[in-house]
Order: C-alpha cells, then structure tokens, then sequence
C-alpha cells in the first residue's frame, strides 16, 4: 500500500520531487512518531541487552557473583556493594535478576516465536484449504479454548519436568491459538481477493499461492500478534514459575525469585518487589509496542488520533 | 430462542469431548506409574502392585481405559487375581454419571472432593465477576464522558497496568502492605479458624474477600472499562444521541437511557472470556492466598501426581467455563436479537 503524499521538496535533484513511501516505510515513519511505544520499544531493547549480554560486565565491576551465597550478609537492603539487596543466602539481587531475567525472556521470545510459526501455519492451511481441515481445526481450536490455559499448562507441567526447553515447547503448544484465529481469518478474506485468483489463472501452484500471495499480507497481524503473545508469555511463564512448575531454583527466573521470596517477605520486601517489578515493566512495554504497531500497521485506523 | 439455545448446546457437546480427549492423552503420556503412589511402600510386593493396577483397570489398553473413565465400568466384571474369570463386578460410574474415580492422594471419591471445594471458589469468582463489571461499567462511563481529561487517562493507564502486572504479585504487594504494615488484612484464608466459636460472620467474611477479589477483579475491570469507553465513544457519535440532546434531555439521561443499551451489548458478550480468565486466576490467587478451593485442591493434586483429581478437576473447569460461555452467548443472543439469526 503506498501513499501519494507528494512531497514537495526544495531539493534541485529532479528525481526526488515526487517520492511515494511503501507501506512499511510509512509504518515505520507513523511508529517512529509514537513516543510512548518507541519509549516501550527502548525499554525492550534495553532490559534485553542488559540480560543477555550485562552479566558478566557487572559481575566485574560490582565484585558480585550469581551464585556466591554469604550467610552473614543475609537479606541486605538495596544499597552499596549490593545495589539492590541481597536475599535469603546472600546472594546479590542485581546479578540475580539478571540472569533470571536472561532465561525468562529466552522462553518467552522462542516460545512466542514458536508459536507464532505453528499459528500461521496452521491458520493458513486451515482458511486456505477450507472444508473438512478447517472443519477439524476449528474444532481443535474450539476445544483448546475452552480449558482455561492454566489447567492445560498445569497438566503439561506434571507430565513433563520443566526445564527451559521443555517449557518452551509448552507454552509454543498452548500459545499459538490466538495468532491461528487471527491469520484464519485474514487469510479467508485474502483468498477470495482478485489478485489471487489472477495467480491461479496463470498457474500458480498452491504453494506459491500460499508463500508467496497470501503470506506476506499477513505480515502486518502477525508482527503485532508477536509482541501481545511474547508479553503474554512472560506472564503466564512467571505464574507458572511462582507455583513452582515453572524452572526449578537454583536456577533464577523472574517468577521463581517471587516464589522464593514468598516465605521471607517480612525481612527482605526489596525481595518481593523488583523480580515482579520487572515482570510488569516487561510486558507493560510489550504490550504498549503491540499497541503501536497496532496502529501503525492498520490502515483503516485512524492515524495521527492519540 | 429455543432453537438457538439447542443449537449451541449440541454445538459444545464435541468440544466437551475433545478436553475429556486432550486431557486423557497428556496423562497417559505421564512417565511413572500411577500406583507407585499408593504402593509407595517397601513391604509392597510386586503381586499386590499388581492387583491394584487390575483393581484400577490400568492394565487395559488406553481405549478401554477412556471408556471406562467415560461410562464407567460396573457392566463388566474385574479379574483381580488373573485366573481368567472375573472376580468383582467394576466400581466405576463414569463421568457421564458423574463419578470421576477416586483420589489416589486423599483415597476419596473426587467428584466429593470437587464439590466441597466448589462453593468457596464460585463465592470468590462471582464476587469478582459482579465487582469487576460494575467498576468496569462506571470507570468506562466516565472515562468516556471526559474523554482526554485527567480522569480519562488515569483510566486508561489503569487499564495497561491491570493486564500487565502478574496477579500473583500484585496479591504479594497487598498482603505486605495491608497485613503485613498496616495489619487491617487478613492474610489468607477463608475465615478466622482459630476462633470457631464465632461462627458465620458477614463482616469477617468481606475482611477476608477483599484482597482476593480487588486482585482477581482487576483484570476484568481493566478490559471491560475499556470497552464501555471504546463503546460509549462509538454510540455518542450517533444521530439517535443528538436528536435526544436536542429534545432537551440532560446529558446523565441521555448517556443512562439512550446510550448505554447499546453500548452495553458488545460487553455482554465478554461475559464467557471473562469467566475463563478468572476460573484461571482464581487458580493462582487461592494459593497465595491460601483460599480453600477448586484451585488450591488442583495444585497439590498435582505435586501429588494424582491424576484422577487432576483429570477430574479440568474437565469440570471445562465444563463450568464451556456453561458460562453459552450463558453469555444467550444473554447476548437475548440483548441483541441479530444474533440469532445469523
């Protein structure tokens, strides 16, 4: 989609008088412009950053390490040499938080990935196909819906013993519905589009209809649908995690500092809150990024309205 | 509207199936064995091991297993001690008579376990489900009526923190601000068991309700005031407000009278959503705050590994969220008569 804003520029080259932006380039310029979700977008970007690449520069400077316990320096509040506390070992909270956060954002970004790849897979065969495969998977659909996710998740999480990797796999089994019913729908819509059935007329396999046609008109729901599911994500892996079937400890994550933090609340409350304080703030951010992206991939909403 | 309500009931019997499906298969895929459970006991022999598991009909293949979960299995006789003959006719009735098997953790019938714990966990989500619209309704009146003010904002930002902030932590923050500092809050439970002289007492009661509830109703009041807005916006642009306006009518009238059965339609239909994102909070939320209900029995059932509770515990969430989802589907069938016939 491109628009015909023309520019009138004072510039003498000829050739850039009349520049058409493409629909990205507008997208991107409409996000760029929204500072609230370019500010969630830094905040992302940051915290990742600091996760995956901070540890072993703090753990340097600061003189801390993730899993030296000190039982003499047992919940210390925020403040020098430790910069947020300590908690029931000793162990420094900074470094701790870290690398929690290195693997609770790991699952979230592979699971979400995940599932997104098994959503529009499954979306575009379904509205693509029609018939009894839609039949099918929308009963499938159907019935993953009408078990709360929790009580599924809880099953997975008995049957199989959560590491990384597995809860990765789970969470992607249980994630990608939403993304399904979304590019479903899109997809059922595109199909019927002249311009696919131009491509039929000259021969285009199904295959090439799918990949090359109709999947990058699906683009823009997908984007979105990836930053609301990776904020989605981190919460319902921190649940998880907090009941205790999420990453077992020694091993930190986002969620199960909050669990361990549960029963020392009274001495340490810097404990209880930054893990979770954190855990918002990276949704929040996800979810504001999804917001704006929301409303700069839709062309039918209303641009330039806060 | 008969009609409509038959053929939704039809539409959910598959979809019933499917979860008694989905969730039989995850357990079979269980590692283990269920009777290592109960037979967790060095003195157990191997040919005791045994006969529990025939007794348990865990030696018949998983078909034979699902139907008998489904239908139960007293038409048929068991052969305990392996001679080829049957010994004992089969104690099961099946879920479909309403019997889910017995707990191998509590060795009781779960369908009793279940329904003990029931009433505590729909006294929490309904209190949550009526608090959470209400405010939802009124904070997204409002928040439409002054629209881009400061009241309008605070809602909004409200709402982004209402879904993204875990509801577990959230729970945390109250208990240490509220019981811990402040001490005006229970911290969990239900009543004040060390005083059961006192008996039932509303006020203790709500005291006990409220952090619960504030937390549980938070997400639904998030969603839902944002919807109302969106939707009273949507409604005030309309020709039939302005002609009301012109007639004479004072603004609390116009947007009380004309505005909000319109745009209170759309909300009626979140009904079913709301219902399923609370029966999953409601998991997590019993067990910070030690409620005894539904969820709080389904977690330790499954630190216990047992299975039958675990089974029988989802498919009754399934079963409460699939009923709520067409009570909302009619409600708005009701409300919205175009419904019916598309």
């Amino acid at each position: 989609m491109t628009t015909n804003s023309a520019v009138i520029s004072l510039a003498p080259d000829e050739t850039e008088v009349y520049k058409s932006r493409s629909f990205w380039m507008d997208a991107a310029m409409h996000f760029s412009r929204d500072r609230l979700s370019m500010t969630a977008l830094g905040m992302i970007i940051l915290l990742t950053v600091l996760c995956f690449l901070g540890p072993p520069v703090v753990e340097n400077i600061l003189g801390v390490d993730v899993s030296r316990t000190d039982l003499i320096n047992r919940y210390r509040p925020p403040g020098e040499g430790n910069l947020l506390g300590t908690d029931q070992l000793g162990r420094d909270q900074f470094i701790r938080l870290l690398y929690g956060g290195r693997i609770s954002l790991s699952i979230a970004y592979a699971a979400s990935a995940l599932s997104i790849i098994i959503g529009v897979t499954v979306g575009v065969l379904a509205a693509f196909y029609g018939g009894k495969v839609d039949d099918i998977i929308i009963w499938f659909l159907n019935t993953l819906e009408s078990v709360p996710t929790i009580f599924l998740l809880l099953i997975a999480a008995t049957v199989w013993s959560p590491s990384p990797q597995v809860l990765i796999l789970i969470l992607a089994a249980l994630g990608w519905v939403g993304t399904c019913r979304l590019v479903r729908g899109q997809v059922l819509s595109l199909k019927e589009r002249d311009y696919v059935l131009a491509a039929r007329a000259i021969g285009a396999s199904d295959r090439r209809l799918m990949i090359s046609h109709i999947l990058p008109n699906t683009l823009s729901i997908v984007i979105i649908s990836l930053t609301i599911t990776a904020g989605t994500l981190i919460l319902i892996e921190s649940g998880l995690s907090y009941l205790g079937l999420g990453v077992q400890p020694p091993t930190p994550t986002w969620g199960n500092m909050l669990t361990e933090s549960r029963s020392y609340f009274v001495a340490g409350t810097h404990l209880v809150v930054w893990p979770g304080a954190l855990i918002t703030l990276t949704v929040l951010c996800f979810y504001l990024v999804g917001d704006g992206l929301r409303d700069a991939l839709d062309p039918k909403s209303v641009r330039g309205r806060a | 509207m008969g009609k409509y309500i038959i053929r939704r009931l039809i539409q959910s019997i598959p979809t019933l199936f499917g979860i008694t499906i989905i969730s039989f298969l995850l357990m079979l895929a269980a590692p283990g064995d269920p009777v290592t459970l109960i037979t967790f006991n060095p003195t157990s022999t191997p040919e005791a091991t045994e006969r529990l598991r025939r007794q348990l009909g865990l030696d018949q293949p998983p078909l034979v297993q699902y139907v008998f979960w489904l239908i139960g299995n007293d038409w048929t006789q068991i052969d305990v001690d392996g001679d080829g003959t049957g010994d004992i006719y089969g104690t099961r009735q099946g879920f479909l008579r309403g019997d889910l098997g017995q707990s191998l953790q509590h060795k009781r019938s779960v369908t009793d376990l279940i329904a003990e714990r029931v009433p505590a966990t729909l006294q929490l989500m309904l209190t949550a489900l009526i608090v959470g619209y209400l405010a939802g309704i009124v904070l997204g009146i409002l928040s439409a009526v002054y629209n881009r003010q400061w009241f309008d904002q605070f809602t909004r930002v409200l709402s982004v923190f209402g879904n993204a902030i875990p509801a577990f932590w959230l729970a945390l923050l109250l208990i240490i601000i509220f019981s811990v500092n402040l001490k005006v809050l229970p911290m969990g439970g239900m009543r004040d068991v060390t005083r059961p002289e006192v008996g039932f007492d509303i006020a203790e009661r709500i005291r006990y309700m409220i952090m619960p509830v504030f937390v549980l109703a938070l997400g639904i009041i998030a969603t839902v005031s944002r919807y109302v807005r969106a939707e009273v916006i949507e409604v005030m642009g309309q020709d039939y407000i302005r002609t009301a306006y012109s007639k004479g009518l004072p603004q609390s009238k116009v947007i009380v009278v004309h505005a909000l059965r319109n745009a209170l339609i759309p909300v009626a239909a979140m009904l079913g959503p709301a219902l399923g994102s609370l029966l999953g909070g409601a998991v997590i939320i019993e067990q910070v705050f030690a409620w005894p209900g539904m969820g709080r029995l389904v977690i330790n059932g499954v630190f216990q590994r047992d299975y039958p509770l675990i089974m029988g515990a989802v498919v009754i969430g399934a079963v409460f969220y699939i009923l709520g989802v067409l009570l909302s589907d009619i409600l708005y069938a009701w409300i919205d008569p175009r419904i019916r016939f598309s």
